[in-house]
């Protein structure tokens, strides 16, 4: 499904450069739920931006499937991005001025779905993660783990093949954490392909496979 | 997205964003004032012009005004002379004035029943505006029934009458109005639009005066040779140059041994508001200047709204969203800021045109201007000012990943 081959990414700014990632390549499957490890500024984010389109490679490939996505525009990548990728942010990236219904709607208006099937796939993903109850509410009005579900929710409305979390449990308590765990854990069952990144080790344990990184370079895989 | 959605983000995000889309509404709303400005400074002077130029058979290039240094005593000759001369279309003296004959009772009541729409009503009096039958040329007057009599020579010592279309359906043509030795006859009905020079005009011609020119429909012209007062309005004939008219009049000024001063309507125009007209022409100058800093400054805005803003970009690229909804929020936010910033400037505009004509807003000039050549313009202005300040904004989210927007840490 996903293939990186020799991937390089390199910061520079006027005074200095900063490689992120060195020649990494790797293989995903197609419904594995993958972990990707290492301690801060390690390139683990970094690897997962690009995963998700979010970010570009300095050098390398980057194919999923058939389509060497690494050699899209910017416009097909967005397409791409809209097509196959949904994101969980670790500090949730939640609209704070819309409702959490609102927010697990936006990804469905983005992709022009009708009203009445909105409603429907909005109130299925809330039940799903649990937080059907505070669909009127603003995310300022909730606990950490139930913005992190909402996120998660939104994630899902994108209704995609791959969800890509960066640091699902690094912003709330080890408790909380359990039931995100959890959460993503069931949506791989169901068939999605979830890729985490995590400094927690035993976060990590709780996925099919560890990815290791150290210094921008693969150790483990 | 739909266009319905993305115009719902772009609502959302100056409801949020409130204080700095006033910001930016005020940098708007002052440029498109200052833009309006300077049209309505432009066009105001045309106005003047064209109202000359509209009324005037000759225009004000071929129309002009002669002085005399001392009272008109024997003017009739010169005046007659200058009318027989074949450089001279029209010549004559023209002044408004009130008439108390009891015998203009019937005329009078039909004036000050439509003394709102007469501008020049005095009230207990019947307004007469009195043109010397060799004037009568000098603007054009159409008759809708009756005869225009241009014939110098006294009949009978009747003074013949041209009603405005007001008195058309209330007054026979040929009624005798008699008293006080003078009798006063109904020659004609001056068909509907017809309008005559402000005899005001012998004192100057100013860029702030929109009365320039006066509409006959209630009005009560009479014909005359009585000199009022001490200047002749002139035109000059087909065929003939100005310079032409000007040493036939001066030669029989001196035949007749009187001094006098000639001079043409454009030139008394440019004249007397030369000071206007360079500052006019100084301001339509900046106003090019005022279009290029407002396009800096909204873009800037932007900028600086985006960046504090980048954030919920980085997440609507993370939800599906494409350069294209991106940008259309961003072009729909400006099209608000523009639409809201119209509608002041079209406010502010009022004052601007109080102040500028004195007194009451004067319905003629501000539809003709401001209505129909200054909004029009601001309007088209704002297209190309709303769509171009978007371009800087929509370049730097062009040249930002997603995850620079949303401000990640590079780990």
């Amino acid at each position: 499904m996903i293939k990186l081959e020799n991937v390089t990414k390199i910061y520079k700014n006027k005074a200095t450069s900063t490689t992120a990632l060195r020649g990494i390549s790797l293989s995903i499957e197609r419904g594995e739920f993958v972990s990707i490890v290492g301690t801060s500024g390690c390139g683990k984010t970094t690897l997962l931006n690009i995963i998700g389109c979010m970010d570009t490679l300095t050098d390398g490939k980057y194919f999923y499937d058939d389509v060497c996505v690494s050699d899209l525009s910017v416009k097909e990548q967005h397409e791409f991005r809209k097509e196959h990728i949904g994101f969980v942010f670790q500090h949730f990236e939640l609209m704070h001025s819309y409702t959490v219904y609102e927010n697990v709607e936006m990804p469905l208006l983005a992709r022009n779905v009708k009203k009445p099937d909105r409603k429907k796939k909005v109130n299925s993903y809330l039940e799903m993660v649990g937080i059907l109850d505070l669909a009127g509410k603003l995310p300022s009005h909730l606990s950490g783990g139930q913005q992190q579900r909402c996120a998660i929710a939104r994630a899902l409305a994108a209704e995609t093949e791959l969800i890509i979390a960066d640091e699902p449990t690094g912003a709330i308590d080890s408790r909380t954490s359990a039931g995100i765990m959890e959460l993503l854990t069931n949506l791989n069952e169901k068939g999605k392909t979830v890729i985490i990144v995590t400094h927690d080790i035993n976060i990590a344990k709780q996925c099919n496979r560890i990815i290791e990184i150290e210094d921008g370079r693969l150790v483990n895989s | 997205m739909k266009n319905r959605i993305r115009f719902m983000f772009a609502w959302h995000k100056i409801v949020l964003n409130f204080k700095s889309f006033i910001s930016s509404i005020l940098v708007m709303t002052i440029s498109l004032i200052l833009i309006a400005f300077s049209l309505f400074f432009y066009h105001g002077t045309q106005y003047v012009e064209n109202q000359y130029d509209h009324t005037l058979t000759k225009g004000m290039s071929r129309s002009g005004i002669f002085g005399f240094t001392s009272h008109p005593y024997r003017d009739y000759d010169i005046m007659n002379e200058l009318y027989n001369s074949k450089e001279i279309e029209s010549i004559g003296s023209t002044t408004l004035g009130g008439n108390d004959f009891e015998c203009f009772s019937e005329l009078r009541a039909i004036q000050s029943g439509n003394a709102s729409d007469y501008v020049n009503s005095i009230s207990g009096f019947l307004e007469i505006l009195w043109i010397n039958k060799t004037l009568l040329g000098f603007s054009e007057l159409k008759l809708d029934t009756g005869n225009m009599i241009t014939d110098q020579e006294i009949n009978d010592g009747v003074m013949y009458m041209y009603l405005g279309s007001a008195y058309k359906d209330k007054v026979e043509l040929g009624t005798i109005y008699e008293e006080s030795n003078s009798k006063f006859q109904v020659q004609g009905f001056l068909e509907r639009g017809s309008t005559w020079i402000d005899p005001d005009t012998i004192n100057g011609i100013y860029v702030t005066d929109a009365n320039n020119v006066l509409e006959l429909e209630n009005s009560v012209i009479v014909a005359d040779d009585y000199i009022h007062v001490g200047g002749l309005f002139f035109s000059i004939s087909d065929g003939t140059t100005r310079d032409e008219a000007v040493k036939a009049i001066t030669d029989i000024a001196d035949k007749h041994e009187r001094e006098i001063t000639v001079g043409f309507l454009d030139d008394m125009y440019k004249s007397e508001n030369e000071d206007t007209r360079l500052l006019i022409s100084y301001i339509v100058r900046i106003m090019a200047v005022v279009v290029f800093s407002s396009l800096v400054m909204i873009s800037c805005l932007q900028i600086v709204a985006i960046l504090n803003d980048r954030r919920t970009y980085g997440i609507l690229y993370s939800i599906g969203a494409n350069e294209k909804d991106i940008g259309a929020i961003i072009i729909y936010e400006n099209i608000i800021r523009a639409i809201f910033s119209f509608l002041l400037c079209s406010i502010g505009i009022l004052p601007i045109v109080h102040n500028w004509y004195g007194g009451d807003i004067l319905w003629s000039p501000f539809k003709e201007i401001v209505l129909q050549k200054v909004l029009p313009v601001v309007f088209i202005s704002l297209i190309p000012i709303a769509i171009i300040s978007c371009l800087a904004p929509l370049i730097f989210l062009h040249r930002t990943t997603p995850s620079q927007l949303i401000g990640g840490k590079n780990d």
